[in-house]
């Protein structure tokens, strides 16, 4: 019983492993509506298309955690950056992402301590 | 989306039925990206050079464009960031940058790669019962290093637009000019992004980088007329 059970727990998570994964790409990063929610931005710089922005990417990031995956290269950056720019920043919590970005993807660390420090 | 599979395919096959189509692998196309000396990690992506009079067209590839290089295996800088770095610096258009010193770049940036991207085609057409989008794209990627070119091919894509027929042309044409003007254009910037870096080396942080060296993909054709429209 317990194996048939531990069987079928094994089998109903490989079913949400394999669900949850279709939009996971090849190099292990979830996007969401990402390229949607940034060509608002573009198109129609708005405070609002900003918050939607932000919103999308924080999605991301709590996406990624749940499932064990990296955010994508430039997610808690971004995430960083827009929110530098919302009304009631939180300093704190922008340099703790960029911190994040930096160091998940040291190859960014040129970049955004230029960016912090101007 | 199968459509636009079925297209790319169709396209693929025409190049190499109507023949003296050289195909060659990934490395011996592009052996840079196999040295562990010049191979790029983190690019910087430059404004896109948009030949085309569609203004729509360079904010579509901008958004599309982080998604299939990350994907591929590069980092890339967050370009909501370096765009408004460009503009601060009076940079709008990728022109300006053409003849810059590529070492501004590692400098400022970082980069070890530039990313140059230019529109050369992008065409809505409209006719009674059919429509579709024409898009032609070059890729460029140059080394911060050196200025050698690292990597660059050039994707083109049709894709139909229309509805289905009604059976009545007047109520057709309506049909095909509202479909064309709804059409979700991001799926198709996304998918002539992929159809280029699709031969692209994958960069470190895929799981199979170093093991594609050997694909046989990669249209000499393709890769050399991307260098003209620059």
């Amino acid at each position: 019983m317990k194996i048939l059970a531990l069987r079928g727990s094994f089998f109903l998570g490989l079913i949400l492993v394999v669900g949850g994964c279709t939009s996971v790409s090849d190099a292990g990063y979830f996007w969401g509506k990402y390229p949607y929610t940034f060509l608002e931005t573009i198109r129609n710089p708005s405070t609002e298309a900003s918050e939607k922005h932000i919103a999308e990417l924080r999605k991301i990031v709590d996406y990624s955690m749940e499932n064990g995956l990296k955010p994508a290269p430039g997610i808690y950056a971004e995430l960083a950056f827009w929110l530098s720019k919302a009304e009631n920043r939180d300093d704190k919590e922008i340099a703790a992402f960029f911190a994040k970005e930096m160091q998940i993807y040291p190859e960014s660390r040129p970049f955004i301590e230029r960016l912090t420090t101007k | 989306m199968n459509a636009i599979k079925l297209l790319v395919v169709s396209v693929l096959a025409l190049l190499f039925v109507s023949g003296c189509a050289s195909v060659e692998t990934k490395l011996e196309a592009f052996p840079k990206m196999y040295d562990v000396n010049q191979k790029p990690l983190s690019i910087v992506v430059i404004p896109s050079i948009n030949k085309t009079t569609a203004a729509d067209a360079a904010e579509l590839i901008n958004a599309t464009l982080t998604q299939p290089f990350a994907d591929q295996g590069y980092y890339v800088l967050p370009i909501a960031i370096s765009s408004e770095i460009f503009k601060r610096e009076g940079i709008v258009a990728g022109e300006q940058l053409l003849n810059a010193p590529m070492s501004v770049f590692k400098k400022n940036f970082g980069a070890d790669a530039v990313l140059f991207v230019t529109i050369n085609n992008w065409e809505k057409n409209y006719a009674v019962v059919a429509a579709n989008v024409t898009v032609g794209m070059s890729y460029v990627l140059i080394s911060t290093s050196d200025r050698e070119v690292l990597w660059s091919y050039e994707a083109a894509l049709a894709v139909d637009t229309a509805g289905q027929s009604s059976g009545f042309i007047i109520a057709d044409l309506i049909l095909t000019a509202i479909k064309t003007a709804t059409t979700d254009y991001v799926p198709i910037a996304s998918q002539v992004n992929m159809a280029a870096v699709s031969v692209l080396p994958y960069g470190d942080y895929h799981p199979k980088s170093g093991e594609d060296g050997e694909l046989e993909v990669v249209l000499t054709k393709l890769k050399e007329k991307a260098l003209e429209s620059e």
